[in-house]
């Protein structure tokens, strides 16, 4: 049985059609991945310059901004290169949506 | 152990690099939203972000949306105060409603083609139940929204000694800005962002505080020693079996009805600011999967916003400069309260570079939350307040205008709820109270409405108002007589946050015995009327021919089987 919309405004495709709109989403997990990165590397350079002037702060001998910074400079990067808009204009477009599973 | 004289103060100067960072963040929101601004031309597109985000977008906005003050500083104040009893508002008082609005109610929100709740409501039941719906939605967020602009701009005062009406303006100012320009698409990826900045900043704590405790053994025997029958802050369930044997003065008929049935279900499915985010997924599919998606990160939580209260009440109180935190009704000047717990935990732990991202955290949490309250204020008000009631006939040109000047005014609206806040015990009190005035009985009213056809308009319209106008009653007898909570929770032992549980639950009750008691002395709507909006009367549309692994119901599945695991392993 067709659906019938109580409402009066155009019913697309309500049994899992994908929208023209869909083409036109930003690639939102690039821009997540670039800042990330960057974050990562301006605090790795804080940890870095932590190994020669210690912070005051329980555990500083673990230099916690230097693997922080190690981390989240992988992550944004793998991001980054995952999503990178010119390497994978078409599935960017999927996955930038947030296509998922 | 080693302690800072840093937080003998409270106060802490943020090194260049801190500064930067949070600079980046700023910058990064508002360029997000001049750059959706070009792509924002109709109202659909600021409403509904055009309708075309993905299940893990969808999924992961969902969640933000509610990491607002209400996760981060407030729980972790929690935690500290109760112990491991807060998890509850994570496990039983969400997943089991995420996934029932994934698996039954979704399909009908995204079906009637709706753009709000308060929408639903005027298809379903006329345009009364909606317009009482979306005036008490409206005072909702526009309140919720102060609380997160108040959690923000006190943790800027106690990490930076920034000025509390300095923090409130600026942040507002910038959620304005971008919610304003590029409407839900900007919000929505604006949390996307946001949420992956609270995890990265946030895990900072949890992982120095199980390094300087010894691990998680070793921080329960911490917490057995610091505190008087320290052992009730380490169960989640096995004290529950009166109002007295734990911190939380409840009783477990609370936690399962109260929070797990009728707050958990009506916030996670009637509350717009969750649900608008869901309907804006592209397809059926991506709708019902966007909210089990947010239910395996809503499991995974606790990490960075229950883990780090207990911490403090292992390591805060002891060492050369011991700090016990206390109420806010209790604390004299310059004493700190539990809402401080997680800044200065960040202080305790987090060097130059990560104090900066942490800080970072704590305000793209806050703002997430002001942005969807915001977002949510903006649709609920141009399309179910000022298009019926105001000007019906105006161009979709004029109703984008409008959602863009609803958002501005929506914010400023906020700043002034944001200062009632201050007087509030703890800020969780205040929002448990204000989910138990609007959400319960709206949830009564929506889930028979959805699963019954026989309910009438009558019948929904006066058990929603008497469901909300008893729970506003009861909150208002007990702050005349206090005593008066031993009646609503039934025991001379409960103590404030049971008040809500049981508060919502009579409203709920009250609300769903009215609604269907006259519902049988008025007349039904006809069947055909009811089609793509009840039970029964509707055939559910098609996922598409998917693997049983990629199938909604699966993973709907897999997360109360987690759910019902960690439940076993913290009991």
């Amino acid at each position: 049985m067709a659906m019938t919309p109580p409402q009066s405004a155009p019913e697309p495709a309500a049994t899992g059609g994908e929208r023209p709109k869909e083409s036109e989403a930003p690639p939102i997990w690039f821009f997540v991945g670039a800042l990330l990165l960057l974050y990562g590397v301006i605090i790795l350079g804080a940890g870095i310059y932590q190994f020669w002037h210690p912070p005051h702060t329980v555990l500083a001998r673990d230099h916690a901004s230097f693997w922080g910074g190690v981390g989240l400079a992988i992550f944004g990067g793998g991001f980054t290169w995952g999503f990178w808009p010119r390497k994978k204009h078409h599935s960017d477009n999927a996955k930038g949506a947030g296509a998922g599973k | 152990m080693a302690t800072l004289p840093l937080l003998a103060s409270g106060l802490v100067r943020l090194a260049p690099v801190d500064m930067a960072i949070i600079v980046i963040y700023f910058a990064a929101v508002l360029g997000l939203g001049f750059y959706l601004k070009s792509r924002t031309e109709s109202s659909e597109d600021f409403f509904l972000a055009g309708r075309s985000m993905g299940a893990w977008i969808a999924g992961l906005s969902f969640l933000a949306a509610n990491l607002g003050a209400l996760e981060l500083m407030g729980w972790a104040a929690s935690a500290y105060e109760y112990g491991i009893l807060a998890v509850h508002w994570y496990w039983i008082g969400a997943i089991p409603a995420m996934v029932f609005l994934a698996l039954v109610m979704m399909p009908f929100y995204y079906i009637s083609r709706t753009h709000s709740v308060p929408g639903y409501l005027k298809l379903r039941f006329g345009e009364s139940t909606r317009a009482l719906s979306a005036f008490s939605f409206a005072a909702m967020t526009v309140l919720m929204s102060g609380v997160n602009m108040f959690a923000m701009a006190a943790v800027m005062q106690v990490v930076l000694g920034w000025n509390l009406h300095f923090s409130i303006w600026v942040s507002s100012i910038t959620v304005a800005v971008y919610v304003a320009l590029g409407g839900l698409t900007s919000a929505i990826l604006n949390e996307v962002l946001q949420f992956f900045l609270i995890w990265c900043g946030a895990l900072v704590i949890p992982i120095l505080g199980l390094m300087e405790t010894g691990g998680w053994g070793a921080l329960k025997a911490r917490i057995v020693n610091n505190i008087a029958h320290g052992s009730t802050y380490l169960h989640a369930w096995t004290t529950l079996g009166h109002f007295s044997s734990n911190p939380m003065g409840i009783q477990w008929t609370g936690i399962v009805f109260g929070l797990g049935f009728v707050i958990s279900f009506g916030y996670w499915t009637t509350d717009f600011l969750v649900v608008q985010r869901v309907l804006a997924s592209k397809d059926v599919r991506s709708a019902k999967l966007a909210p089990i998606i947010g239910a395996f990160f809503k499991m995974a939580i606790p990490l960075i916003v229950i883990l780090p209260g207990l911490i403090g009440l292992g390591v805060l109180a002891t060492g050369a400069h011991p700090i016990h935190l206390v109420s806010q009704a209790l604390a004299k000047p310059g004493q700190h309260t539990y809402n401080d717990v997680l800044p200065l935990l960040l202080v305790r732990y987090a060097p130059p570079g990560l104090l900066g991202l942490g800080v970072t955290a704590l305000i793209a949490g806050f703002m997430s939350g002001m942005a969807g309250n915001v977002s949510a204020f903006a649709t609920v008000w141009t399309y179910d307040i000022y298009r019926p009631l105001m000007n019906k006939n105006a161009s979709d040109k004029h109703y984008l205008q409008m959602g863009r000047w609803s958002t501005i005014i929506g914010v400023l609206v906020s700043i002034g709820t944001a200062y009632l806040v201050m007087h509030a015990a703890s800020i969780m009190d205040y929002v448990q109270a204000l989910f138990s005035f609007f959400v319960a009985p709206l949830f009564g009213t929506v889930v028979l409405g959805m699963l019954w056809k026989r309910i009438t308009n009558a019948g929904a319209f006066w058990g929603l108002l008497c469901g909300t106008v008893s729970s506003i009653g009861m909150w208002f007898w007990v702050k005349a007589n206090p005593h008066a909570l031993a009646i609503i929770a039934m025991s001379a032992h409960a103590k404030p946050m049971a008040q809500d549980m049981y508060q919502a639950l009579w409203s709920w009750l009250i609300c769903v015995i009215i609604t269907v008691a006259i519902t049988f002395v008025t007349q039904p709507r006809a069947e055909k009327d009811l089609t793509g909006l009840v039970y029964g009367c509707t055939e559910l549309p098609d996922e598409g021919h998917y693997p049983w692994v990629q199938r909604p119901a699966f993973w709907g599945v897999a997360a109360i089987v987690i759910l019902v695991w960690l439940n076993w392993v913290f009991r």
